[in-house]
C-alpha cells in the first residue's frame, strides 16, 4: 500500500476508526514495553535473567542413586529418633539396624517426588519451571469452602511473601491522623516492609537488599572475610532488588524476577541454608538459592522447619541454640557467609523446649491455615506488615474452646472467667529469650572483635514481664507506628498508653542497666553525656518541644482514643522497642519522624553510621521518595498516617554532602510487637499478677485506685 | 430489713466478683458442651429474681470459695418457693409440676432437665396476661426460650450429648414455616392442648400436626395464645375483630361475619346466574324445536 493510499484510508469514516484502533495499540506498546523499562531506570532497578548454579542434569544411574541416598538417610533419622530412648549404644546400634532391615521399615517412601521426577524424566531442577510444569494451576479452598482454580505462578507473585506489600484495605492499623490505613477515606498507597520505617536493620529493603560486607574477624588476623547481609536473604524473590515495580501503577513484577522465586525454601524440608548468600555477577548482587535436584526431591508441603529457614529471625532469634539440623542459624553458608544478628526481635520461641504446639509436633500452617499461597498472619496486628487474608482469624479459641481449662477442677471456671478480659498468651507466655532486645543504638556501634565488623549497641535486653514486654490493652488494631491500640473497658478515659507504659522506661534495675550501657558506650565515645543519653533513652518525650508536647496529646484524644475505644478490648503481653536511628527532622511530628536508612558495607565496615547513612541517601529510590511524583503518589498519605501531615520532600543532604536537618532520635514512643509463640502448658499462679509485686501494672492500665488495691490484694489470696 | 438487704446485697457482690466475668464458664466432661456460670447482673436484676440473693437459692456450701462439691450437684429447688408460698396458685403450679414430668424432656432427660432449663432464673421474667397487642413479642420471648437448644446444637450437645436434625429440616411439612415461628409459639403444637401454661411438651411424633386444630374457628390458639385477649372482643369473635385489627390474622379462625354472607350471596348469585341461563337456554332450545 502506497503512501497516497494509505492517507486515503485515514481520511475516511473508516479511518477514524484506523486512528483509534493505531492510538489504542500505540498505547499498548508503550505499556507492555516501554513503561517498565522506563520505570525501571527512573527508580534505578535492574533486572535481568537469573541464573544458579544448577549442574548438569544427572544421569538415570545418578539419579537413582541419589534417590536411594535420600530414601536411606531419611529411614536412618527414623530409626535414629525411634531408639532414642535406648541408652546403651551398642544396643541402640543393633536395634537402628534391625529397623532399618524391617520390611515394613524399608517400605517407608517420604518423598513421592522422585517417583514423579523419575517418570517425568526429570533429571535437574531448573526453578520454578520445574515446578510449574505440572503445579500450574492448583486449587484453592477459601473460608466458605468454596473451591476455585488459580493460577500458581500468579498466586505466588501476589502473595505477600513475594510482594512485602499491599495496597488494599484490611490493614489493622491507623494513622494517628485517625484514618484506617488504607481504608475508607484514603487513597490506598503500597505499604508494608516494603516501606515501613523500621528500626530493624536496613530501615527499608531498597537500600539493604543484598550487600556484601568485608569483615576483618580477629581470627583471619587482619585478612577480609565477605559476609552478606540483607533484607532479600529472607524473601522469596531472587532479583537484584525487592519487587518494587509491584507498588508501582499498572505495573507488575517482571518475568524475569518470577523465575527467581524460590520455591524450595518452603517447601523443600531439605533445604540447604547454605547455599543463601549474596552472589555478584555483571548486573548486581542478588541472593543465591539452593536449586540442588536432592533438594527439590524432597519437596512436599511446608514444615515448622521450613517456615523457619526465614522466621526463625523473628521467634526465638538468631542467636537460639540446640535448633534441628538444616536451621538458618546454624548454616551460614560455605563462603560469603551470612551476618547473624543479635538481639532477638520478638524472642519467642518456636521449637520444642518452648513452645508447647510445637512440642505436639504442630506446624505453622496448622494455625495459619493458607488459602494457596495466601498466608493469613489473623485478623489482629498491630505493625504495618501487609495482610494477604485480613478477615482471617488466626487465633487460640479456633482450636480450644471458650472454656479453655480443663483440667483444674478447683480453678477452672474462675480461670475461664479470665479468659473475657485477658489474652491466653497473657498467663500463658511466661518470659521472652533473655536477648529479646528492647533498646537499640544504631548510632554508637561498637567493634565486635569476633566477627570483623562494627554493629549496633543493644543498650537493653531482656526478656522479663514489665522489662521485655508489657501488658496492654489491645482491640486488634495498632497505630502506624506499632503501638497496641485498646482501651479499658471499665474505666473509660483513663488509660494511655502514648502517654504513659510506652514512653517511660522507669523499672529502676533496667535504667541501672541503661546507664551501665550508656558508660561502656562512652569508653569508645568520650563526649557522649551519659545522663542525658539515660533521659532520652528512657523518656523520649524529653525531647519534644511543648508545642510538639501539647499536639501529641490533643491528637491522642482526638484521632486515637476513638479507635482505642472500639471492638472488645483484652489485655495482651507486648514486646517493646525502641531504637536510636538517623531521622529527617524536616518530615517530624508528634510521633516522631521519618527515619533514614543505612548502607549496611559502609555501616559495618568503618562504624561511621553518619557516613551509612550518607550512602544510603544516594540511592535512587530515596532519591526519588523526596521528588514530586512519589510525594503525590504516596509519601504525602504515608507522612498523614504518621502524624506529619505532609511529605516536605526537602531533601537530606546539602549540595556539599553535608546532613540537612538530620537528627539522631530514640522514637518518641516504643514500638509493641505481638508475641504469639513461645506459649508454655502452664499459666500463671494467681498471686504472679494479683499481689502488690504482681507483674501486671493494674494502674497503668487505667484501673482506678481502689480497684486496683482490690486486684491486688484478693480475699481469697490471703 | 433494709439491713438485711444491704447485707444480702453486700453477699451478691462477693459472688459476682468471679460470677460477673462473663467468661466464666466450664467444658462439661460428660458431654463437651460449654456451659456458662456467668451471671449478667444487670438482667438479673430486671428479672423476676430481682430482689433474692443468690444464696437464697444456692446454699449452702456456696458461701465459701471454692464451693462444696456436694452444693454443686445439689439440683435448684425452685418448687419449694413456686409450690408453698401464698404468691403463687398452689394448683398451677401442681398441674405446671405434672405437665412437667410427663413431658419429652423430663422423659428423655430425667436427670439433667429441670425448670431452670428453660425459665434462667437469673433472667426469667414471668408474663402476666398477655394483650393482643404483644402477642408477637410473646411469641418471639417464649420461642427464644425452646430456640436457646434446639438452634443451637452445641446447647444441645451440652444436656444429651448429641446433636440434633436442624429445625428446618423437622419442619420442612409447615408451609411457610418462617411465618409460622414468627406467629405462633412452639408450645402451641408442642402440647397440644388448650389449657394455658401446659407444661406437657410433647416430641415430634405427638405434637401437632393438622392444620385445621389452628386454622378453624375453633382453633387451639384461643385457648393459650390469645387467652387474654378482651373478653368482650372474643364475644364477637367472627365479627370485626381485635385479632384483626392488631394485624394477627389467622386463616381459618379469623372470621367477618359481612364477609361470610357477602361470600354466601355471591355464591347465591353466581348459582341463579347459571341456573337462570340453564333455564332460558333451554326454554329458547324448545321454543325453536317447534
Amino acid at each position: 500500500m502506497n503512501v497516497q493510499s494509505m492517507a486515503m484510508l485515514l481520511r475516511g469514516k473508516r479511518g477514524k476508526w484506523a486512528i483509534s484502533l493505531l492510538l489504542l495499540l500505540g498505547v499498548g506498546v508503550i505499556l507492555r514495553w516501554a513503561y517498565p523499562g522506563l520505570l525501571a531506570s527512573y527508580i534505578g532497578v535492574v533486572n535481568a535473567p537469573l541464573r544458579y548454579d544448577t549442574g548438569e542434569p544427572l544421569s538415570d544411574r545418578e539419579f537413582d542413586k541419589l534417590a536411594a541416598e535420600l530414601t536411606q538417610h531419611y529411614r536412618q533419622e527414623r530409626a535414629m529418633a525411634q531408639t532414642a530412648g535406648e541408652e546403651n549404644a551398642f544396643a541402640r546400634r543393633l536395634k537402628m539396624d534391625m529397623l532399618m532391615r524391617t520390611r515394613s521399615f524399608q517400605k517407608q517412601a517420604p518423598y513421592p517426588h522422585i517417583g514423579y521426577f523419575r517418570e517425568a524424566g526429570i533429571r535437574r531442577y531448573d526453578g520454578p519451571e520445574t515446578c510449574l510444569g505440572c503445579h500450574a494451576t492448583l486449587k484453592v479452598t477459601d473460608e466458605q469452602g468454596k473451591i476455585r482454580q488459580v493460577k500458581t505462578l500468579e498466586d505466588v507473585v501476589h502473595s505477600v511473601h513475594f510482594k512485602f506489600q499491599s495496597s488494599e484495605s484490611g490493614f489493622s492499623t491507623y494513622g494517628f491522623d485517625g484514618r484506617e490505613v488504607n481504608g475508607e477515606g484514603t487513597r490506598p498507597i503500597p505499604l508494608g516492609k516494603i516501606n515501613r520505617a523500621c528500626g530493624v536493620p536496613g530501615s527499608f529493603t531498597w537500600t539493604g537488599w543484598a550487600e556484601l560486607v568485608k569483615s576483618k574477624p580477629e581470627h583471619a588476623g587482619g585478612a577480609v572475610e565477605l559476609r552478606s547481609e540483607g533484607c532479600g536473604q529472607c524473601h522469596i524473590g531472587g532479583g537484584y532488588h525487592p519487587s518494587t515495580e509491584q507498588m508501582l501503577p499498572i505495573h507488575d513484577a517482571p518475568e524475569v524476577a518470577k523465575q527467581g522465586i524460590d520455591c524450595l525454601i518452603c517447601h523443600a524440608t531439605g533445604y540447604d541454608m547454605n547455599a543463601r548468600t549474596v552472589i555478584e555477577d555483571s548486573h548486581g548482587r542478588r541472593w543465591n538459592q539452593d536449586r540442588s535436584l536432592k533438594t527439590a526431591l524432597t519437596v512436599g508441603q511446608p514444615t515448622a522447619q521450613t517456615c523457619l529457614f526465614c522466621h526463625q529471625h523473628n521467634m526465638g532469634g538468631d542467636q537460639e541454640k540446640n535448633l534441628p539440623p538444616g536451621s538458618a542459624p546454624d548454616n551460614l553458608g560455605h563462603s560469603n557467609r551470612r551476618l547473624l544478628h543479635p538481639g532477638a526481635k520478638r524472642g519467642n520461641s518456636f521449637q520444642k523446649e518452648s513452645d508447647v504446639h510445637a512440642a505436639a509436633g504442630m506446624v505453622c500452617t496448622d494455625c495459619h491455615q493458607p488459602e494457596g499461597h495466601k498466608i493469613p498472619r489473623g485478623d489482629k496486628g498491630v505493625d504495618l506488615v501487609a495482610n494477604d487474608l485480613p478477615r482471617k482469624k488466626v487465633e487460640c479459641e479456633g482450636c480450644h474452646t471458650a472454656a479453655p481449662h480443663v483440667k483444674d477442677t478447683e480453678d477452672r471456671a474462675l480461670l475461664n472467667g479470665h479468659v473475657d478480659r485477658l489474652s491466653c498468651e497473657a498467663c500463658h507466655i511466661d518470659e521472652l529469650r533473655s536477648d529479646n532486645v528492647v533498646l537499640r543504638d544504631w548510632i554508637h556501634p561498637v567493634w565486635n572483635a569476633e566477627e570483623g565488623v562494627y554493629v549496633f549497641k543493644d543498650v537493653y535486653q531482656s526478656g522479663k514481664a514489665g522489662k521485655g514486654f508489657k501488658f496492654l490493652w489491645f482491640n486488634g488494631n495498632g497505630t502506624f507506628l506499632a503501638n497496641a491500640l485498646g482501651d479499658n473497658p471499665v474505666a473509660k478515659g483513663r488509660y494511655n498508653p502514648l502517654m504513659n507504659q510506652l514512653v517511660r522506661i522507669d523499672d529502676p534495675e533496667a535504667v541501672a542497666q541503661i546507664r551501665q550501657a550508656a558508660l561502656e558506650l562512652q569508653q569508645s565515645y568520650p563526649d557522649l553525656d551519659v545522663d542525658r543519653y539515660v533521659r532520652e533513652a528512657t523518656d523520649p518525650l524529653s525531647v519534644l518541644s511543648p508545642e510538639m508536647l501539647a499536639q501529641r496529646k490533643k491528637m491522642i484524644e482526638e484521632y486515637i482514643r476513638p479507635v482505642m475505644e472500639k471492638g472488645k478490648s483484652r489485655i495482651y503481653p507486648f514486646k517493646v522497642f525502641n531504637a536510636i536511628m538517623y531521622e529527617d527532622m524536616s518530615n517530624q511530628g508528634p510521633f516522631g519522624a521519618m527515619i533514614l536508612p543505612f548502607d549496611y558495607p559502609v555501616y559495618y565496615e568503618t562504624g561511621k553510621p553518619e557516613e551509612s547513612v550518607k550512602k544510603a541517601l544516594a540511592h535512587p529510590i530515596i532519591k526519588r521518595m523526596y521528588e514530586e511524583p512519589f510525594k503525590l503518589y504516596m509519601m504525602d498519605e504515608f507522612m498523614r498516617y504518621f502524624g506529619v501531615g505532609r511529605w516536605s520532600g526537602e531533601f537530606p543532604l546539602a549540595a556539599d554532602g553535608s546532613f540537612k536537618k538530620v537528627e539522631s532520635h530514640w522514637m518518641r514512643q516504643m514500638g509493641s510487637l505481638m508475641v504469639n509463640h513461645g506459649i508454655r502448658k502452664e499459666g500463671r499462679r494467681c498471686k504472679g499478677c494479683h499481689s502488690s509485686k504482681g507483674i501486671i501494672d493494674f494502674e497503668a492500665l487505667g484501673y482506678p485506685p481502689e480497684r486496683v488495691a482490690e486486684l491486688q490484694s484478693l480475699p481469697e489470696m490471703k | 430489713m433494709l439491713l438485711l438487704t444491704g447485707y444480702a446485697r453486700a453477699e451478691d457482690r462477693a459472688c459476682l466478683r468471679c460470677h460477673g466475668m462473663k467468661s466464666m464458664a466450664i467444658q462439661d466432661p460428660v458431654t463437651g458442651g460449654i456451659r456458662s456460670l456467668a451471671i449478667d447482673a444487670a438482667a438479673m436484676a430486671a428479672s423476676s429474681h430481682a430482689k433474692l440473693n443468690c444464696l437464697r437459692c444456692h446454699g449452702p456450701g456456696f458461701e465459701v470459695y471454692p464451693h462444696f462439691e456436694e452444693a454443686k450437684r445439689e439440683a435448684l429447688h425452685c418448687l419449694e418457693c413456686h409450690k408453698g408460698n401464698d404468691k403463687f396458685p398452689y394448683a398451677l403450679f401442681e398441674s405446671i409440676e405434672k405437665g412437667f414430668d410427663r413431658s419429652i424432656h423430663a422423659q428423655a432427660l430425667p436427670d439433667r432437665f429441670s425448670c431452670a432449663s428453660c425459665h434462667d432464673p437469673h433472667l426469667f421474667h414471668g408474663l402476666s396476661r398477655t394483650p393482643v397487642a404483644d402477642v408477637p413479642a410473646q411469641v418471639h420471648q417464649d420461642n427464644q426460650i425452646c430456640l436457646n437448644c434446639h438452634r443451637n446444637n452445641e446447647r444441645i450437645k451440652e444436656l444429651t450429648g448429641r446433636i440434633l436434625p436442624t429445625l428446618k429440616n423437622t419442619h420442612a411439612w409447615l408451609p411457610d414455616v418462617e411465618r409460622h415461628w414468627q406467629a405462633v409459639r412452639c408450645v402451641e403444637c408442642h402440647t397440644g392442648s388448650r389449657r394455658p401454661l401446659d407444661h406437657f411438651i410433647l416430641g415430634k411424633s405427638f405434637a401437632l400436626r393438622d392444620c385445621v386444630s389452628c386454622h378453624s374457628r375453633n382453633s387451639v390458639l384461643l385457648g393459650k395464645l390469645y387467652l387474654y385477649q378482651n373478653a368482650e372482643n372474643r364475644q364477637k369473635a367472627g365479627f370485626v375483630n381485635a385479632l384483626v385489627m392488631n394485624n394477627a390474622y389467622i386463616i381459618g379462625m379469623t372470621r367477618n361475619v359481612w364477609l361470610d354472607w357477602a361470600g354466601f350471596a355471591l355464591l347465591a348469585l353466581t348459582a341463579f346466574t347459571l341456573l337462570g341461563h340453564g333455564l332460558a337456554r333451554w326454554l329458547m332450545a324448545r321454543k325453536r324445536g317447534h
